[in-house]
């Protein structure tokens, strides 16, 4: 495996991101509604979060902390075991 | 399928918690232990004095495994912002855990799924953090790494092309149901609904969603495989 297979992973990843921020369905999801139905969703609190929802920025920054994380590990361990 | 604050009693979260970390801490040794393991063939390939090639297999090894993680993270974690519709006025998405499976090893598998979960907590307050351990036992161990033993097993019994589709689709299609079901549960042990009203509905229009997981999860590992993807947790 070479290293533009994983470049081209983080570009699909881009381009579904891109292809989320406009199309996905704004319903509730699964257990949402289930909750809404059966009203137990009033139990639910809000909670804080960095960001208040998925947008294309949001979201595109939210895969690459998830990428450059990893990708750190590995360099941190690629250094440790290197000394 | 994203459970929010509120909805679990403090013991189910905490117990949920617990069990989902003693998981992910195993799943973490392994990981470490194939990475390691990894290195005596390099010893015997003969490059350089041993105590130098076991340091830097190490570090190779590990480096482009978690490089690996890191894009599969990226991709599930975009692919679970895509919601689409399965019934009126309801959506579903993407969880990713056989994806993550396959193509990672099932322990690294669920290591992915837990970041992407602690991710969407802290960033974007999507799923509950006082009910983080649930969300992680629920999608990551029961929906990667417990899943992919439905893979496993139907696929060694197989052993064709039609098997891996079979097999994949089945473990996707399972991981939603099953982790519906245990999301069910921990909802109604809490006290929150009954589990004859909770159980019934969320297995239901999982089970809808789920279809939609099988399809979207053989499509991912096939366009992995077309790229050259290893796939790490695919038996060869």
């Amino acid at each position: 495996m070479n290293k533009k297979t994983v470049w081209y992973v983080i570009l699909i990843s881009i381009i579904v991101a891109i292809l989320a921020s406009y199309f996905a369905s704004a319903s509730p999801d699964g257990l949402e509604k289930v909750a809404e139905t059966f009203g137990f969703i009033e139990d639910a609190n809000g909670t804080f979060g960095f960001f208040s929802d998925y947008t294309l920025f949001t979201g595109i920054i939210g895969l690459l902390i998830i990428f450059a994380t990893f990708k750190g590990i590995g360099l941190l361990i690629t250094k440790a075991s290197q000394k | 399928m994203h459970i929010p604050n509120g909805l679990l009693d403090p013991k189910i979260a905490t117990g949920s918690a617990f069990a989902a970390a003693a998981v992910l801490g195993y799943c973490i040794a392994k990981v470490k232990q194939a990475l390691v393991a990894a290195v005596p063939e390099a010893v015997l390939a003969g490059i350089g004095n041993v105590t130098a090639t076991v340091k830097g297999g190490i570090g190779k090894a590990a480096e482009n495994h978690f490089v690996k993680m890191g894009a599969i993270g990226a991709l599930i974690f975009a692919g679970q912002m895509f919601n689409f519709p399965v019934a009126e006025g309801t959506s579903g998405h993407l969880l990713g855990g056989i994806i993550a499976a396959v193509a990672l090893g099932p322990f690294s598998g669920a290591i992915v799924i837990a970041a992407v979960l602690f991710v969407q907590s802290i960033f974007f307050a999507d799923g509950g953090i006082m009910v983080l351990g649930a969300n992680i036992l629920n999608m990551a161990i029961i929906g990667s790494f417990a899943c992919y033993y439905i893979y496993y097993n139907i696929y060694n019994a197989m052993k064709n092309k039609y098997g891996f589709y079979l097999s994949v689709g089945l473990a996707a299609f399972s991981s939603v149901l099953i982790a519906s079901i245990a999301c069910s549960l921990e909802i109604a042990w809490s006290g929150t609904v009954n589990l004859g009203i909770v159980l019934p509905a969320m297995a239901s229009v999982h089970a809808v969603i789920g279809i939609s997981e099988a399809l979207i999860t053989i499509m991912a590992l096939e366009i992995l495989r077309s790229l050259k993807f290893d796939l790490e947790g695919e038996i060869k």
